[in-house]
């Protein structure tokens, strides 16, 4: 009985270590915004956006089921996403919130992994807009965006592997944003 | 020969199944009902009626339109609330009511008074539950759907309701330019495919 137990708990520390680094990396993208939980009472308007597991699952079937070749491309750009999280706070006022607040998060972009792709800093309502992307190989695991202005606060965190082409091609349609990247070199 | 120890622990084991896991199961069960009726006794609210609802749901449970395989709506009027605090209620009352199979997918709140709460999960058989809930100043509608995503994606590619079509016709002539595009690229691929 004995060695029975022993055998087990050898399994189990086992799979504790074998699984453990695997499921520590695909969190790794995931940044923490519940530091900005103190944010919620200072905010005249607060946005929430949690989509995973299920959500992400019913968005890829629906449009893996359409026959629209747009849609097909979104399922295909979407079919290994992890999460989409996003935050916004609005303030009634200006310097209503903590600037350290938002250094917190940009704080957890300095960690390993995470690569600043653009920032703009513009002295119009003191905006400063970071983006950061996190690759594992060649491939994007993670985007965050961060952007803060006097009177608001907006976070995006994706995370998994995002096709950038497949982005590229498909923005302007079905409600994504157009994005405009002169790709000549 | 099993021990009184053990005899003892599989009865406790057994009375715990049959009378806290059905309690437990119905606490949770009841999401809707627990909303609706946090609303009436919280904030005073006001059910306002909806004429022929029955049959309204009645009908969806036949047609199906859209892959909804159910739905419920409940709207209030004359909500009393402190918009200091509704945002925090409102939140406890959803964990409360919501148990850990559903998921928080959004929450809006404005200082306003305006809040929108809503929740999903599965419900098996390629089903979908989503429940929201939306306050807004004085109203509020609680709103829940059980949904087939399959058949909605045939909806969104097909819009018809008892083989009434409910598009415009206007659908996009992307989709069979670009079907002839591709057309053209197969046979272009096929070619070599022949010589060998």
């Amino acid at each position: 009985m004995k060695s029975f137990i022993k055998q087990i708990s050898k399994i189990a520390l086992l799979a504790v270590f074998v699984l453990l680094p695997s499921a520590a990396s695909a969190q790794d993208a995931r940044l923490r915004f519940e530091k900005l939980n103190g944010l919620e009472t200072k905010a005249r308007d607060v946005v929430e956006v949690n989509i995973e597991g299920k959500l992400l699952d019913l968005a890829r079937r629906v449009m893996t089921k359409s026959k629209d070749a747009d849609a097909q491309k979104v399922s295909q750009a979407i079919k290994d996403l992890k999460g989409i999280y996003v935050r916004v706070y609005n303030f009634e006022n200006e310097n209503e919130y903590n600037p350290s607040d938002v250094e917190e998060i940009r704080n957890q972009l300095t960690a390993p992994g995470w690569e600043k792709l653009a920032n703009v800093r513009s002295k119009k309502n003191n905006q400063k807009v970071d983006v950061y992307t996190m690759f594992t190989g060649d491939v994007m695991s993670g985007l965050a965006v961060v952007v803060s202005e006097s009177k608001s606060i907006a976070l995006v965190n994706v995370i998994g592997p995002i096709d950038i082409d497949l982005l590229m091609e498909l923005s302007g349609k079905m409600n994504i944003p157009k994005i405009d990247i002169d790709t000549n070199k | 020969m099993l021990s009184k120890k053990n005899v003892l622990a599989i009865m406790i084991l057994f009375l715990a199944f049959t009378f806290i896991a059905p309690v437990a199961a119905n606490a949770k069960g009841n999401e809707y009902k627990q909303i609706v009726r946090h609303l009436k006794t919280k904030y005073k609210a006001k059910k306002v009626k909806i004429p022929f609802m029955f049959l309204a749901r009645f009908a969806v449970s036949i047609v199906r339109p859209a892959g909804v395989k159910s739905f419920s709506v409940t709207i209030f009027e004359d909500l009393k609330f402190s918009k200091e605090t509704l945002d925090e209620e409102m939140q406890a009352a959803m964990r409360d009511s919501f148990g850990a199979d559903w998921s928080p997918i959004l929450r809006i709140r404005s200082r306003d008074g305006e809040q929108v709460y809503m929740y999903m999960r599965d419900a098996g058989k390629d089903s979908v539950k989503i429940s929201l809930v939306t306050i807004d100043k004085e109203q509020a509608a609680v709103i829940r759907a059980t949904i087939n995503p399959d058949r909605l994606a045939e909806f969104m590619d097909n819009p018809k309701i008892f083989g009434i079509k409910l598009d415009d016709g206007n659908k996009t002539s992307e989709t069979p330019e670009k079907t002839e595009e591709t057309k053209v690229v197969t046979e272009k691929t096929e070619e070599p495919k022949k010589d060998n």
